[in-house]
C-alpha cells in the first residue's frame, strides 16, 4: 500500500499529464475507496485551476488587498461569462483566453465596438490586440497605471502595457511616474512619453497631430527619423512625407477629451426590437425615402424657413427636447437644404473646422449623405473601406472603383460657436476623398430659435458642388439620401445621441450608413 | 435587455460567480490539462446560461451546474479521443457529489489562497508564477532553465502540497473549515 505522501505525488503526476495508463487506473481504483483521497484530489484539482487567475489577478492590481483582489477577480469573472454567453465580443473572438489581460474599462460613454455584440461596461477586462471602436469613447486602464482614453471611431491596438499604436481616431493617454517610456506608435510618428499627459490624433491621410498637456514627450516622425522632445502646451503635425521638422500647430484645450465627464446622462434606449441598450444608436428611423420638389421660385438662404411649404417634410424625434424636420428643394443650379432642430444646447459645437471637420458631429451637426449617380441608381451599391476590414472580406478592384465614385458626397452642417461661423464640410465617395472646407459657392445659414430650444439650417449647395453639375437630379429621378442628426452636451464637444432619418429598411440596422451607401434612403425627385 | 432579462442576467452572473471556482476545480479533475477547462468551463456556461431560464429555483443551481459540467467534460474527451485512460461513471458520480457539497467553501479559499501565496519563500513563487503564465510548456521551461521537466514536475508538486496544507491549516483556525 502506498503512503498518502505517495498517493498524492500519483494525483500530482495524474493531473500534470504524466501519469501512464497504468498508474491512471490504479489511482482510480484507490479514489474509489478512499474518500479523503478524492477529497484531496478535488484540492488539488481546485488549486491547479485557480492559481493561473489568481496570478493574473496579482499582476493587475499589485496593491490592492487580497480581499479587494478577488472581488476585482471576481468582477472579471463575471465579465468573462458575459463574454462567454455573448460569445462573439471583437477581442475575444480574435483574442483567445491565453492572451494576457493587460488592463480594465474604467468607463464608457456611448460606447460600442465592431461586431454583433458591440456592447462595453465598465469591468470589462481588456486583453493585448485591436480596438474596432465604432464611436462612443471608452476609458481604459492598465495594470501600471496608464489610462487611456479613446474617442471612436478609432483603432487602437495594445501590444502591452508599455506599447500600443494608434492606427486612427484620437487617444489621450496619461501615464503615471512608474510607466514612463510607455510608447504609442502612429502611421506617421511614434511618441515616447516622459512622464506625462499627451494625446494623439491620426487624421485624414494619417497625419499624426501630438498634443502635450503635461510634462514632456519624445516624438519622432517615421519618415524623417530626427527625435524631438515637446514640452506642455505644445502641438506638433506629422505628415506622412514629410522628411524635415514636425509643423508646429496650435495647442488646444478643448480638441482632445481628457476625461469622460461623471455625471453625463446615458443616451435614451433604443427599441427592444433592437436589443434595447442604454446608449444611443444610429438606428432609429421611420422614412425610408424624401421627396425633393423642384423649386418654382428662388430660395432666399437666410436661416428663416417661413418661405419652406410642408411639402415632402419629414419629421423624426429622439424625445421632446430633440427632433429634426427635413426638407430639400431642388432647380436646375442647386440643391437646397432646410433643417429645423430641436436641440437643448444648439450651437455649442467647439469643434475647429480648421482642425477637425471629420470629426464635428461630436460638438452637434447635421450630416447629410447623397449618391446623386443615376447610373448606379438606388440602392447604391458602394462601401468604404471600413466596411471591408470590419467584415473581414476582400474588396474587389470595381468595388473600390464605386467606394471612390465622385458622385457620392458626404455633407457635414454646424455651427462652430467660438468663432460664430457656420460651416461646411464636403467629401467625396465612400473614401471620403477631397475633402473641402466652406468650399466657394454654397450658401449657408444657421438660426438660433428665439425660445433658445433648437435651432434652423437653410443651405445652398450648387450641383457643381455634388460632383453632378453636367447631369443634375431630374423630376422622376430616384437617387440615394441619408440625413443624421447629431446632438451634443453642453459643452459642445462630447456627443449625446444621434438619430438617422431616411434609410433603407432592408438594410440591417447595425451597418453604419457611412461604411455602406445601401443603407441609404430613397430620394424621389419631383 | 427588459427588466425581466436585465434581473435573469443578474441572477445568472451571481449564481455562477458564487459556484465558479468549485465548478472549476471539479472539471480540473476530469480533464487531461488546464487548457482543456477553459473549453470545458465556456461550453459549461454557455449552456447554463441558455438552460437558465428552465431552472426551477436557484437553490439548485449548483447541482445542476455541476451536472451540465461533468456532461461537457465527458463530451470534450470524446471529441478530443484522447487516448489517455478515462475516470469511469462511478467515480466521477462520486467526484461530482463531493464537489458539490464542497461548493460554499470554494469562495473562501480563494482568499486565503492568496495570503497563503505571500507566505511562500521568493523562489517558489517564481517558479508557480513562471509555470502557471499564458501558455507556458514545462518541457521549454525546463530547457530554458537548465533543469530536467522532471525536475520542475516534482518542485511545483512540493509547492502546490505546501498551499494545500497552508489554505487547510488558515481556515481550520479561522474556523470555516
Amino acid at each position: 500500500m502506498k503512503s498518502d505522501q505517495e498517493q498524492m505525488e500519483w494525483v500530482g503526476r495524474y493531473l500534470s499529464g504524466q501519469a501512464t495508463d497504468e498508474e491512471a487506473r490504479q489511482l482510480e481504483r484507490l479514489l474509489l475507496e478512499k474518500p479523503q483521497l478524492r477529497t484531496d484530489f478535488l484540492a488539488y484539482a481546485r488549486l491547479d485551476s485557480t492559481l493561473p487567475i489568481v496570478a493574473v489577478a496579482k499582476e493587475e492590481i499589485p496593491s490592492a488587498p487580497a480581499k479587494l483582489r478577488s472581488v476585482h477577480r471576481l468582477v472579471l469573472v463575471a465579465a468573462s461569462v458575459m463574454l462567454i454567453v455573448s460569445a462573439s465580443l471583437f477581442w475575444f473572438r480574435h483574442a483567445p483566453d491565453e492572451v494576457a489581460v493587460l488592463g480594465t474599462i474604467t468607463q464608457v460613454h456611448e460606447a460600442e465596438i465592431q461586431g454583433e455584440h458591440p456592447h462595453l461596461a465598465a469591468g470589462q477586462p481588456v486583453r493585448a490586440g485591436r480596438w474596432n471602436l465604432a464611436s462612443g469613447i471608452v476609458e481604459i486602464n492598465l495594470k501600471n497605471g496608464v489610462t487611456l482614453v479613446l474617442e471612436g471611431p478609432g483603432e487602437l491596438e495594445l501590444f502591452s502595457p508599455m506599447r500600443a499604436a494608434l492606427l486612427s481616431g484620437q487617444v489621450v493617454v496619461r501615464v503615471p511616474e512608474k510607466a514612463i517610456g510607455f510608447e504609442l506608435g502612429s502611421p506617421a510618428a511614434r511618441v515616447v512619453d516622459l512622464g506625462t499627459e499627451f494625446a494623439i490624433k491620426v487624421g485624414p491621410n494619417l497625419q499624426t497631430d501630438v498634443q502635450v498637456f503635461e510634462g514632456a514627450v519624445v516624438a519622432t516622425g517615421a519618415r524623417s527619423g530626427f527625435p524631438s522632445r515637446m514640452e506642455a502646451g505644445t502641438a506638433s503635425r506629422f505628415n506622412l512625407e514629410a522628411t524635415s521638422e514636425p509643423l508646429k500647430i496650435e495647442f488646444s484645450e478643448t480638441r482632445f477629451l481628457r476625461h469622460i465627464p461623471k455625471d453625463v446622462k446615458p443616451g435614451v434606449p433604443l427599441p427592444e426590437s433592437f436589443g434595447g441598450k442604454d446608449f444611443a444608436l444610429p438606428a432609429r428611423h421611420a422614412e425610408a425615402s424624401i421627396y425633393p420638389s423642384h423649386a418654382s421660385s428662388p430660395i432666399l438662404v437666410d436661416g428663416a424657413l417661413s418661405d419652406w411649404s410642408d411639402q415632402g417634410r419629414f419629421r423624426t424625434t429622439m424625445d421632446d427636447s430633440r427632433s429634426l424636420e427635413g426638407r430639400m428643394r431642388y432647380d436646375a443650379k442647386a440643391l437646397y437644404i432646410a433643417a429645423q432642430i430641436k436641440d437643448p444646447f444648439p450651437m455649442r459645437n467647439v469643434i475647429d473646422p480648421a482642425m477637425d471637420p471629420e470629426n464635428s458631429w461630436r460638438g452637434g451637426c447635421l450630416e447629410l449623405r447623397l449618391g446623386l449617380d443615376r447610373a448606379a441608381g438606388w440602392p447604391l451599391d458602394a462601401n468604404g473601406s471600413s466596411y471591408y476590414r470590419w467584415h473581414n472580406v476582400m474588396a474587389s478592384a470595381e468595388d473600390i472603383a464605386r467606394a471612390s465614385n465622385p458622385r457620392i458626397s458626404q455633407l457635414m452642417l454646424w455651427h462652430y460657436a467660438p468663432s460664430q461661423r457656420d460651416a461646411l464640410y464636403l467629401r467625396y465617395g465612400m473614401d471620403f476623398h477631397g475633402a473641402l472646407i466652406d468650399p466657394p459657392g454654397h450658401q449657408l445659414v444657421f438660426k438660433r430659435d428665439p425660445d433658445g430650444t433648437g435651432y434652423a439650417i437653410e443651405a445652398r449647395i450648387p450641383w457643381a458642388l455634388l460632383g453632378v453639375a453636367d447631369d443634375p437630379p431630374q423630376a422622376g429621378d430616384v437617387l440615394s439620401n441619408c440625413w443624421q442628426i447629431h446632438w451634443s452636451d453642453e459643452s459642445g464637444r462630447l456627443p449625446h445621441g444621434n438619430l438617422v432619418e431616411i434609410r433603407n429598411p432592408a438594410e440591417p440596422l447595425r451597418i453604419y450608413t457611412y461604411t455602406r451607401a445601401a443603407t441609404w434612403g430613397r430620394a424621389v425627385f419631383r | 435587455m427588459t427588466t425581466f432579462e436585465t434581473e435573469n442576467h443578474d441572477q445568472f452572473l451571481r449564481l455562477y460567480v458564487e459556484n465558479e471556482t468549485a465548478l472549476r476545480g471539479f472539471v480540473r479533475s476530469l480533464v487531461p490539462t488546464r487548457e482543456d477547462v477553459e473549453d470545458v468551463m465556456q461550453g459549461t456556461a454557455a449552456v447554463l446560461w441558455r438552460k437558465f431560464e428552465e431552472l426551477d429555483s436557484p437553490e439548485n443551481f449548483r447541482r445542476w451546474a455541476f451536472g451540465v459540467a461533468r456532461f461537457e467534460a465527458l463530451s470534450h474527451r470524446r471529441k478530443r479521443s484522447r487516448d489517455r485512460h478515462v475516470f469511469g461513471d462511478e467515480l466521477m458520480a462520486l467526484l461530482e457529489a463531493e464537489a458539490t457539497a464542497a461548493g460554499e467553501q470554494c469562495s473562501q479559499e480563494v482568499l486565503v489562497l492568496e495570503s497563503c501565496l505571500k507566505k511562500l519563500p521568493p523562489a517558489q513563487r517564481a517558479l508557480l508564477e513562471a509555470a502557471y503564465a499564458p501558455g507556458v510548456r514545462i518541457d521549454e521551461m525546463a530547457r530554458e532553465s537548465n533543469r530536467t521537466a522532471m525536475s520542475i514536475y516534482k518542485a511545483l508538486h512540493r509547492i502546490r502540497m505546501l498551499l494545500i496544507d497552508c489554505v487547510r491549516q488558515t481556515m481550520a483556525t479561522e474556523g470555516t473549515e
